[in-house]
């Protein structure tokens, strides 16, 4: 049903409505609008949060442009992450196409169901769960990788980088990939520093994010069969079913997947304080930029900055959420 | 569909055709049928009932007759073993002494609320007007909000303390101010409100915890091959020994083939050692650091001290210092930087690891964990172990012991709401006396906190050291040096950076010499803005002071006036503090790029 | 499409009921008996940062007391403070006015000294507000400081207090304030002129309360000046004369005994404050470096033994 233009005269017959919803947008003004807007405008002043509440106008801002190299290196983090969040997005596309391409209903329904019921756990408690499993000397990981073989292997590429790095290493790769493996030794995935973005890429593998192939399961299941059939009589295959027909109707989904991780690896403090610490991880390694504006509001009692911080931040969701609209077009 | 035939009639009917309407494309309603009815019926009076009942239960809530026999109420966030015993116990012995002296037993009620919830809990029951009597103090929500609600809510204790305690009488503390029958003093009064609002219950140290039995078969194993001269019952006082100890038993394995790890660690435990061992080798810097000749060496004069030139991280003292950091970190097992002190727990518990460091508050904990667990071992405690003055490197370093503050824990304090003031003030008295807090303490195993009270045996290597070394520095000024210190020093104690490259002490001292006092400046510039809002406060809390001194009445007058002129001082001398900041930061800036010297 | 007037009253209907049921929840305002309550609650209240319901209560204060009475005056006064040390934002120019009044009308009393006294505290913390312009040349991280003209303004202030309202405990602080003002400038004619200025103040004012913050005054004046001996003297008669004696003394007398031994060059007045401090307070943390420095000092002479057993 398309919506009407309708005159003000009119809308008194349909008040109801419009009080009815009242009470609803009172609350998202009051719990939403009503905080960010006062993060804007306390991004002006110096405030503490208590008894300093001081104007002082974009001095916030020009600090955090001009003199906190910190909060832009916490960005090279972030995009870091980002980027790797992007690819991580691939096993969940995967995954929702071989589920709908499961031709028995009953299995097809199984399956779908396996997927979902880790959903039911909190984010929180996968974390800790993974922080269990990087434990050097009980953890999972490095237990599979000690029995199987493939430290021997991970070592093996390690000290070959390392050769290869006092040769050739324009920047840095080598060395950094030669330091990471060492025979004897179990790597401490949350405790060295070279390994601490490594061991937050990793995590939640094989990246099968159950609400990502949900999305997607649903609009797949939307497409006709009729289609399929065609596009078998016309001799297409695996490859060119994906590419022609599932991957243009799932990509407004992606898109909007796409920012929702973007808007993620920018906005999460929590996992990775719940992993590493609230300084970021050993030299500050994996440090973002929600982290720091954290600290700023907690640690330092700077809430006033930390405003100024959230401001940015959403300008820069801002920007690559736009970016992301132009350069991933959906299908029609 | 039928539309609606009529319109409905009366407030109540309307609203049961609202629930059992369902409506068509066009808005209009058609009844639904009774099943649904029937359902819909029922929510309605599930939630009117429940409303009912909670609405009923707030209005008519009384309070227990409490002429007879009064009821005192205690909260606190202590679900450990033994705390609600101990406390039972207390009740008891302290209705026993009622009865002997012809008085109505008391009720006691106990709110044991979980860590987690318990800031939460407290500020509705406040708010609400619901606490209860005694309420454990500091923890679940910031320190500021808890000095606000000492002010707001709480009945200051300043002059009850300066008082003896009665139940005192007929023992040495007799006629000795009840303050002063603490092993701190209760220390100092809350600076913001010079005044006293929490009575602690128990002190806490830190030691190093050990397997026993696991101590004495290894070290068995290691004499039996000559490396050590005996079997050990405990570990090694003496640092190098202790270390030396450590590398032999890293090279033990086990029954499954892996090697025996020494030092239970994570970020946690290193920070105990850290504190323990290494801040007090800094003790000889404080001449280099304590500018205003208090013994004490503050973070501002650290960060002066850096900035004058005085004090050098690159100083070969100093490095000799971060050695000893760096060796102490090597025994600690691989990894041990991304773990939690539960993960530390865990191998300690599970026999991986030979010794643990914690606080007395874990220890009995760890002694139920370890008699029910898989293969149930006796827990030992011991001292940390300190520098020998004849260690042929380390000797400039044995200066003695490490210095242990008598720190009051477990604090409680009185809500100015609760009713029985007075009998919670009276209990307070009688749980702090020498016999009862010793009693207490031996119930939950933690250490007494009065003069002459002592310990259970297991807890006796708790006795803190009066006499001994401190730290001659303080590295954290604020937000941005205590995060430059926490991801700056595990690059120094791991050996290499995010690269993968060395990371060794000299470039540890490099970076502390640049931008620690870099960070230090920037922490500076919002102390001294605190410090110019603080006159305010300052001020402030010297004309409540002053009104409470020149409204009091006779007989506290001395008290009040004493109280202002304890405190009189701050505000006065608060802007020579901040002018002579700012004299050492003109005269130790640094020179402009170009400039002639 | 139906009309839908009869659900805007059923909507209405309901907001009432939530109206009703949530009218109960305003706190209600305490209403005092007399004066000296409300005065005594609102301190209570600026205590505790509440200024919005200390004021309130001032104001109570002040209409229920007889005019021109005591209980008027100190309500008042409690007015003034609550609008001085408001926060975050103070109502100084309020309480400037009001302490202005009052100091007026009480000539020569405690409540008008006290008042005189505030005006010249609001504009001398004032100089050292957050966000005062540095001068320009200043190195980098610096924050400003008072000028020397900008204090004396301040002075003067202090000084109309002592005259206007002499005898009284607030005249007694203001000279102290003058001191500090001086020594807080940091360069040496001034800082000596502080220390100059107390000296006589404490010779005209032997038995005043505030000689302990004169004589703390005069020790940080000549630790300026590198006075040690002098510094020593001003921490030796500050202790003789404290007040608060059960308060925790500990950093007081290491100071003494350190400036005493390490700078000042009296072992003697050094050995005595670093025993005290052992013998007081045997668990403070100063007690290692005290012990240390008397097993490191030179035993007394027989002489000075004699003495000190005549103390």
């Amino acid at each position: 049903m398309k919506g009407q233009n309708i005159s003000l005269r009119q809308a008194r017959y349909h008040l109801s409505i419009y009080l009815f919803l009242l009470p609803c947008a009172l609350f998202i003004g009051m719990f939403a609008y009503y905080p960010a807007v006062n993060g804007i405008y306390h991004s002006f002043f110096q405030w503490n949060g208590g008894d300093v509440d001081r104007f002082h106008g974009a001095q916030s801002y020009s600090k955090l442009f001009l003199a906190d190299t910190e909060f832009w290196l916490a960005f090279k983090n972030a995009l870091i992450l980002g980027i790797a969040n992007i690819f991580k997005m691939a096993p969940s596309i995967v995954t929702a196409v071989c589920l709908h391409r499961v031709r028995n209903a009953r299995l097809q329904f199984v399956y779908r169901v396996a997927f979902v019921v880790p959903m039911v756990i909190p984010i929180l408690v996968t974390t800790y769960l993974w922080k269990a499993i990087y434990d050097p000397s009980n953890g999972a990981l490095n237990t599979i990788l000690q029995s199987t073989g493939l430290m021997k292997a991970l070592v093996w590429i390690s000290s070959s980088a390392a050769h290869l790095s006092e040769n050739f290493d324009p920047l840095g790769f080598f060395s950094w990939l030669g330091a990471l493996f060492r025979a004897g030794e179990n790597p401490a995935w949350l405790g060295t520093p070279s390994l601490a973005m490594l061991a937050l890429i990793l995590r939640d593998f094989p990246w099968v994010g159950t609400f990502g192939v949900l999305v997607y399961l649903a609009v797949l299941q939307s497409i006709p069969r009729d289609i399929y059939e065609a596009a078998e009589v016309d001799g297409a295959g695996w490859l060119s079913k994906f590419r022609y027909i599932e991957l243009p109707m799932i990509l407004r989904q992606v898109r909007i997947m796409m920012i929702l991780v973007i808007m993620g690896s920018i906005n999460d403090a929590g996992l990775v304080m719940a992993m590493f610490g609230i300084e970021g991880g050993p030299g500050g390694v994996v440090q973002v930029p929600a982290l720091f504006m954290y600290r700023e509001a907690f640690q330092n009692q700077n809430l006033g900055y930390a405003c100024a911080i959230g401001v940015v931040m959403f300008a820069v969701i801002l920007i690559c959420t736009k970016l992301n609209d132009w350069l991933v077009k959906p299908g029609d | 569909m039928k539309p609606v035939e009529s319109r409905p009639t009366g407030f109540w009917r309307r609203i049961s055709e609202r629930f059992n309407s369902q409506r068509n494309a066009n808005g209009n309603g058609a009844p639904a049928d009774d099943g649904q009815r029937r359902v819909n019926r029922i929510a309605v009076a599930l939630v009117a009932g429940t409303f009912l009942w909670s609405l009923s239960h707030v209005l008519l809530r009384q309070r227990i007759d409490e002429t007879a026999h009064p009821v005192l109420s205690l909260a606190h966030w202590q679900l450990e073993p033994g705390i609600r015993t101990g406390m039972e116990t207390m009740a008891r012995r302290y209705n026993a002494m009622r009865r002997s002296r012809g008085l109505p037993e008391v009720i006691f009620k106990q709110y044991p609320i979980s860590e987690k919830a318990y800031g939460q809990w407290v500020t509705t029951q406040l708010i609400g007007g619901t606490a209860p009597d005694l309420i454990e103090m500091g923890i679940g929500l910031p320190a500021a909000t808890w000095v606000n609600y000492r002010g707001r809510y709480f009945v200051p204790l300043t002059q009850e303390i300066m008082r003896p305690n009665p139940y005192n009488a007929g023992t040495p503390l007799e006629n000795v101010p009840w303050k002063e029958t603490f092993l701190d003093g209760l220390g100092n009064p809350i600076s913001e409100l010079q005044e006293y609002y929490d009575i602690g219950l128990s002190a806490f140290g830190q030691r190093i915890f050990f397997n026993q039995a696991l101590l004495k078969k290894l070290t068995a194993k290691l004499a039996s091959e000559g490396k050590i001269p005996a079997a050990l019952d405990e570990p090694p006082g003496d640092l190098r020994a202790f270390l030396k100890l450590c590398d032999q038993i890293m090279e033990l394995k086990d029954e499954r083939g892996r090697n025996y790890m020494s030092l239970a660690g994570s970020k946690y435990q290193m920070g105990f050692m850290v504190k323990q061992i290494i801040d007090p080798l800094t003790m000889e810097l404080l001449d280099k650091v304590d500018l205003n000749h208090s013994a004490d060496a503050s973070s501002e004069e650290t960060f002066f001290a850096a900035r004058m030139g005085r004090l050098k991280f690159s100083d070969p003292q100093v490095l000799r210092i971060a050695a000893i950091w760096k060796e102490i970190a090597k025994r600690f097992q691989p990894g041990w930087n991304g773990l939690d002190r539960n993960d530390a727990v865990q191998l300690f518990v599970r026999q991986q690891c030979l010794f643990f460091a914690t606080g007395s508050w874990d220890a009995s904990t760890l002694k139920v964990q370890a008699e029910s667990s898989e293969t149930p071992f006796p827990v030992g405690i011991a001292k940390f172990p300190v520098i020998s003055p004849n260690d042929p490197e380390w000797g400039e370093f044995g200066w003695g012991p490490t210095y242990e503050k008598p720190a009051t824990a477990f604090p409680f304090g009185i809500p100015s709401q609760s009713n029985n003031r007075e009998l919670a003030l009276d209990f307070l008295r009688f749980i702090t006396t020498r016999e009862n807090n010793q009693i207490l303490n031996d119930e939950i195993e933690w250490i007494p906190v009065i003069k002459g009270a002592e310990p259970k045996p297991l807890l006796r290597a708790f006795q803190p050291t009066f006499e001994g070394m401190y730290r001659g520095w303080n590295l954290e000024l604020g937000s941005r040096t205590k995060t430059f210190t926490d991801q700056i020093e595990p690059l120094m104690e791991i050996g290499e950076d995010d690269k993968g490259r060395s990371f060794t002490i000299l470039d540890w001292a490099e970076h502390m010499d640049t931008e620690w006092v870099d960070a230090a400046a920037r922490d500076f510039e919002k102390r001294d803005e605190d410090e110019r809002d603080g006159l305010q406060t300052k001020n402030a809390l010297a004309a409540v002071l002053r009104a409470k001194m020149l409204l009091a009445a006779p007989e506290n007058r001395d008290f009040h006036t004493r109280h202002y002129f304890g405190y009189a001082s701050v505000p006065l001398e608060a802007n020579k503090n901040i002018a002579l900041w700012q004299a050492w930061l003109r005269e130790t800036a640094p020179a402009k790029k170009g400039a002639q010297p | 499409m139906r009309q839908d007037g009869p659900k805007v009253g059923t909507f209405f209907a309901l907001c009432l009921l939530a109206a009703l049921l949530l009218s109960g929840c305003n706190q209600e305002e305490t209403v005092h008996k007399n004066p000296q309550d409300a005065i005594r609650d609102g301190w209570a209240l600026i205590s505790i940062s509440d200024f919005d319901r200390a004021e309130i209560a001032f104001t109570q204060a002040a209409t229920s007391s007889a005019p021109g009475s005591r209980d008027a005056l100190l309500a008042r006064y409690g007015l003034a403070n609550a609008y001085q040390h408001r926060r975050p934002a103070p109502r100084s120019t309020d309480a400037l006015k009001l302490y202005g009044e009052i100091s007026h009308e009480d000539k020569g009393g405690e409540i008008g000294a006290w008042s005189a006294l505030a005006v010249a505290r609001i504009n001398h913390v004032a100089l050292y507000a957050v966000g005062r312009e540095v001068p320009p040349g200043s190195p980098t991280g610096t924050s400003a400081l008072p000028s020397a003209v900008e204090l004396d303004v301040i002075r003067t202030q202090y000084q109309r207090v002592i005259d206007a309202f002499p005898g009284t405990l607030a005249a007694e602080e203001a000279a102290i304030c003058i001191g500090n003002l001086l020594i807080e400038q940091i360069e040496p004619t001034r800082v000596a002129a502080g220390i100059k200025f107390l000296r006589e103040w404490i010779a005209l004012n032997a038995k005043s309360s505030y000689l302990n913050n004169a004589y703390r005054a005069i020790a940080v004046g000549c630790d300026l000046l590198k006075d040690y001996k002098g510094q020593l003297a001003a921490l030796l008669k500050a202790s003789e004369c404290r007040i608060d004696t059960d308060a925790d003394r500990s950093s007081e007398f290491y100071r003494i005994a350190y400036v005493a031994d390490a700078l000042a060059g009296e072992p003697d007045v050094a050995r005595s404050f670093y025993q005290r401090l052992v013998d007081n307070y045997p668990t403070n943390m100063r007690v290692f470096l005290c012990k240390r420095a008397l097993k490191r000092l030179p035993a007394p002479p027989t002489v000075l033994l004699i003495k000190e057993g005549a103390r």
